[in-house]
């Protein structure tokens, strides 16, 4: 289990990470979601103990991860611009990772190769961005280590290997006890794989919840009341996060179980009440306009 | 968990693609050991040495030879591995693979230092090895020879410690390439270009600095406080005397560059790559160390632009200014990356400026009092001064018999044993006090312009302190002041024997010829290949010198006389000559004859020669008077155009008592300076003379009064400057 306390960063005037805290259960998929410089590739560096938290203390097994070489060889960092020694080929690097690694294991590493169709013998140096990222997550798969910290992994990679690298994963978690944490943008992909949800922004978290507590949560809702008042009355008794209105159509996202919103709703006899699915998406919008990122004053 | 440092695995795959460095490396050592060897094997074939002498060189080639050109590819070695193995600490994405590996900062660090040291040695012991066998294989082999290379190793493992951790330090420091590079140069090339614009401040404002030998804080910049100097003068002297002194320095100073570049790794933090230098104390005391120096080094350069005094400090004022901001702007935009930073920081900038203006006024007001310094007495062990310029043509090596035949000669003044005038055993409360006269009138000397006291020249003093530290400067003296020393350092001390050292030297040292210097400057042979004359000479020689008392070899000497030794050398390694040759040194000394020197005198007449000028019969003397004065801050002499020609009888009698030919000009004697004599005699020939100052009849006094007068130069007339 990996646990943050109260972790803050500077670089600098600029607070990247801001007293956050959180835990990663083990077995399970943890996105790391956020706005661009919430803070998510710091957050992963200083688990991956590459930097120093300049307050707070991250526990990885109940152990401080910065200058722990114990525990450090039971998380592996995939960085989102990574760098690899000149000249080498993915066998110089398996060979260089074995070196650190104990647990690194060699058949599996040649094996997915195979699988993901790359060359062991050839230099990294001629591999595309999206090779890159394919080779980096067989090395952290093959490292064999509890923890994979992934920088928007997916990033770059064709639709056809992110199903590959998902599948990846899945059989992983089956294979033994596995635990990515997975730092992305691509809410729609996140949605699929995530079992738990950090919502970072500017430097603080906003939310830490299960993905499915979180839907179960937050719900959207098209209805048309008979008149303003009773539109204000549900106003004022929903925790609404955002509303708005196209004509006599009133669409909440709000806060609270189904359950209790439509009952709500019904107690002022709607015209038409409907509730659509959210995506993870439309929460992280959410959530963050709040928080006062406005999306109206990034679009013209 | 097992050290991963010294497995050969993790090496092996450290090391991929990483051959490059040992083949360099390898190419390096190759050059500086086998083919070094073979070079000079062929040289001393060619040369004709002997096996047995070979044998001395190839042991001291060992010793000295491959000490010299290995510390170069060590010093390379340790800046190659030093910069290959943290440079990745410039870049983030470097830092973030390397840091998130499981391996402590510790382990990494003394696994790059390790992988270094491996990359190094390695092709050293095999090209150590391949010169050794070069050497074995010509039938030079010995345990010495494997203990002197087992030495070599251990001297330039040092040494390349020492420099790697220096470097380190340097890139560990930065965060930059540009930043890193003056951070580098700061630590190998800053103190010794300090210590020249130290050397320059002080030869341009101290009046009595001795330029010629470091000692103290120049000696301190310029030998010891550069990794790659301190390194390879560890190396050429390892040996030597100073080798310990040098070792405990070595060790000293790897230590502490080890201890910092380690404690700095430790520490330094992953996101530290892309800033300048990661201390910001660091990058402040950097900015002032290096823009203060090049303020008043540049400052330097523009005072030295025009030719006259009275604008050089104009000049120098404004090279200051302009050096301070220039350099501190430079150093600004090269920390902070953007030329726009260049006055960016003003509170600096004043701050350095009055560092610089301090550090001018301290030279230009002499607040060191740097010129009235002499040792207090009780503190003084020993004293040399230095006689060259004081005996000028006179001058003679120091000479010691070692044993039967074999001679040391040295001609260094600052050596322990020459001219070491009052040890500390004989230091003289007199010859102390004479000394502390000449150095409190110093000041009047310096006055220059507006002085009318006449120096003759300056000597050199190395001041020998209890403590064993030495102190070296150089002093303006006058006639009196020069009599009064050596008078002091003949009757006292022991200036007598070292200065006629040479009496020394045994029947098998003399030369084929003994010349007399003539006083119209013609060389007369009076000795050729006549050994046993020669001895006469020189027994007659030893007996003057020997009763001649303080005041007689201080008259002006009536000729001196050249003569010619083959001094037998101790055989030494130095020294070696091949077979048919013999190990001797030809040297001619020069000897002053005195008056008081009756058997030497009476010898060279009986020679057939000794003319002096109390025997040529002058037909006239023409006599020039000099005009001096000051203008535009210069000092220029005039001299009359047509010169007064004295032809009476009685004129050259009065005359020929004052006459010294110019050669003879003796700085303990006075001399009238505001006359040029020329001598014609019956014949015909001319030669020049000068005029003994107390001998001058009284028609020529009073003309010398009335015409060469000290005046202001008019412009377009004078023919001479002295700066």
């Amino acid at each position: 289990m990996i646990q943050i306390q109260d972790c803050s960063k500077k670089f600098d005037d600029i607070c990247a990470v801001d007293h956050v805290s959180m835990d990663v259960c083990e077995g399970e998929v943890f996105g790391l979601v956020g706005s661009n410089g919430a803070g998510k590739s710091t957050m992963l560096r200083m688990i991956s103990g590459i930097l120093k938290p300049d307050t707070g203390q991250i526990l990885v097994d109940g152990e401080n991860v910065y200058e722990n070489p114990g525990i450090k060889e039971t998380l592996f960092y995939v960085s989102d611009d990574a760098w690899f020694p000149a000249s080498y080929t993915p066998d110089n690097l398996a060979d260089f990772l074995k070196c650190y690694y104990s647990t690194f294991d060699p058949q599996r590493f040649s094996t997915l190769m195979k699988q993901f169709q790359l060359d062991e013998k050839r230099k990294i140096s001629t591999f595309s961005k999206g090779m890159k990222k394919q080779l980096l997550t067989i090395l952290g798969v093959s490292a064999g280590t509890k923890y994979l910290f992934c920088d928007e992994t997916f990033d770059g990679l064709d639709p056809v290997m992110r199903q590959a690298v998902k599948s990846l994963f899945a059989a992983e978690i089956m294979r033994r006890n596995f635990t990515p944490v997975i730092a992305s943008h691509n809410l729609r992909e996140l949605e699929d794989i995530c079992d738990h949800v950090g919502l970072l922004h500017k430097g603080g978290i906003l939310l830490s919840r299960q993905l499915e507590d979180m839907k179960f949560h937050i719900h959207k809702i098209q209805c048309v009341l008979t008149d303003r008042e009773k539109e204000q009355e549900l106003e004022q008794e929903l925790e609404v996060i955002k509303l708005q209105r196209q004509g006599s159509l009133l669409m909440i996202t709000a806060r609270g179980t189904k359950k209790e919103i439509l009952e709500k709703i019904r107690r002022r006899n709607p015209l038409f009440c409907e509730v659509i699915p959210l995506t993870l998406e439309e929460i992280f919008i959410s959530e963050t306009e709040v928080a006062g990122y406005e999306i109206q004053n990034i679009f013209f | 968990m097992r050290s991963r440092i010294f497995s050969f695995k993790t090496l092996k795959a450290a090391s991929k693609n990483q051959l490059w460095i040992p083949c360099l490396l390898a190419l390096g050592f190759f050059m500086a050991f086998p083919m070094a060897e073979l070079v000079m094997f062929d040289e001393w074939k060619v040369d004709g040495y002997t096996v047995r002498q070979i044998g001395l060189l190839y042991e001291n080639l060992w010793k000295d030879g491959l000490l010299f050109t290995g510390c170069f590819v060590t010093i390379f070695a340790a800046a190659v591995n030093g910069i290959h193995g943290f440079l990745y600490l410039y870049s983030s994405r470097k830092t973030d693979f390397y840091h998130s590996l499981p391996v402590k900062r510790s382990e990494m660090f003394w696994q790059k230092t390790w992988t270094g040291i491996v990359y190094t040695e390695v092709p050293y012991v095999v090209m150590a090895f391949a010169a050794l066998c070069v050497g074995a294989f010509r039938g030079y082999f010995s345990m010495k020879i494997l203990g002197l290379a087992a030495v070599m190793l251990a001297v330039h493992l040092l040494v390349y410690l020492l420099n790697y951790f220096a470097v380190v330090l340097a890139v560990v420091l930065t965060g930059k390439y540009l930043t890193g590079v003056m951070v580098l140069g700061i630590f190998f090339l800053y103190a010794p270009a300090l210590g020249m614009v130290i050397r320059e401040y002080r030869s341009i404002f101290y009046d009595t600095f001795w330029r010629a030998t470091d000692y103290g804080l120049l000696k301190l910049l310029s030998d010891y406080l550069s990794p790659a100097l301190l390194g390879g003068r560890f190396a050429v002297n390892c040996w030597q005397e100073e080798g310990l002194r040098l070792l405990a320095a070595v060790l000293c100073a790897a230590g502490i560059f080890g201890v910092l570049s380690y404690m700095l790794y430790r520490n330094r933090a992953s996101e530290s790559a892309g800033c300048s230098i990661i201390s910001v104390k660091a990058a402040k005391l950097f900015k002032f160390m290096v823009s203060v120096p090049c303020g008043l080094g540049i400052g330097v350069i523009f005072r030295s632009l025009p030719n006259t005094g009275d604008h050089r400090k104009i000049w120098w004022g404004f090279g200051l200014i302009l050096g301070t901001v220039f350099s501190h702007g430079v150093i600004e935009v090269l920390y902070q990356g953007e030329f726009r930073k260049f006055l960016s920081k003003k509170l600096e900038l004043a701050a350095v400026g009055i560092l610089v203006l301090f550090c001018s006024l301290w030279y230009q007001l002499g607040l060191g009092k740097f010129d009235s310094y002499i040792p207090d007495r009780d503190q003084l062990k020993a004293l040399n001064i230095g006689t060259e310029g004081i005996f000028r043509g006179s001058y003679a090596p120091f000479i010691r018999k070692i044993s039967d035949g074999e001679y040391e000669v040295t001609s260094g003044w600052y050596n322990e044993e020459q001219n070491l005038i009052f040890p500390e055993e004989e230091m003289n409360e007199e010859f102390y006090g004479i000394l502390s006269d000449i150095v409190s009138e110093q000041d009047k000397y310096s006055d220059g312009i507006s002085s009318d006291s006449v120096w003759m020249g300056k000597f050199p003093v190395k001041y020998t302190l209890s403590s064993g530290r030495v102190i070296y400067r150089e002093y303006f003296y006058n006639t009196q002041d020069i009599y009064n020393l050596l008078r002091c350092g003949y009757q006292e001390g022991a200036l007598k024997e070292r200065k006629y050292s040479f009496l020394c030297l045994g029947d098998d040292c003399l030369g084929d010829t003994v010349s007399w210097e003539s006083f119209d400057d013609r060389t007369v042979t009076i000795i050729s290949n006549q050994k046993s004359k020669y001895r006469e000479l020189m027994e007659a020689l030893r007996q003057d010198i020997e009763e001649a008392s303080a005041e007689e070899l201080l008259e002006q000497p009536i000729g001196s006389l050249d003569m010619d030794f083959h001094i037998a050398m101790k055989e030494d390694v130095s020294r070696l000559v091949p077979p048919g040759r013999k190990a001797e040194a030809s040297t001619t000394i020069c000897v002053d004859v005195f008056p008081a020197f009756e058997r030497t005198i009476s010898f060279i007449k009986d020679m057939g020669d000794g003319e002096n000028l109390d025997s040529v019969s002058m037909k006239s003397v023409e006599i020039s008077y000099i005009g001096s004065g000051y203008y535009d801050g210069g000092y220029y002499e005039q001299q009359q155009a047509e010169p007064d020609v004295f032809d009476r009888p009685e004129q050259i009698a009065a005359l020929r008592d004052a006459l010294v030919p110019y050669y003879l000009e003796r700085p303990w004697l006075e001399y009238e300076g505001r006359v040029m004599v020329n001598c014609i005699m019956e014949n015909g020939a001319e030669f020049s003379c000068i005029l003994r100052k107390d001998r001058i009849p009284d028609f020529l006094e009073e003309l010398i009064q009335e015409k060469a007068k000290v005046s202001d130069a008019p412009e377009g007339s004078m023919n001479e400057v002295i700066e």
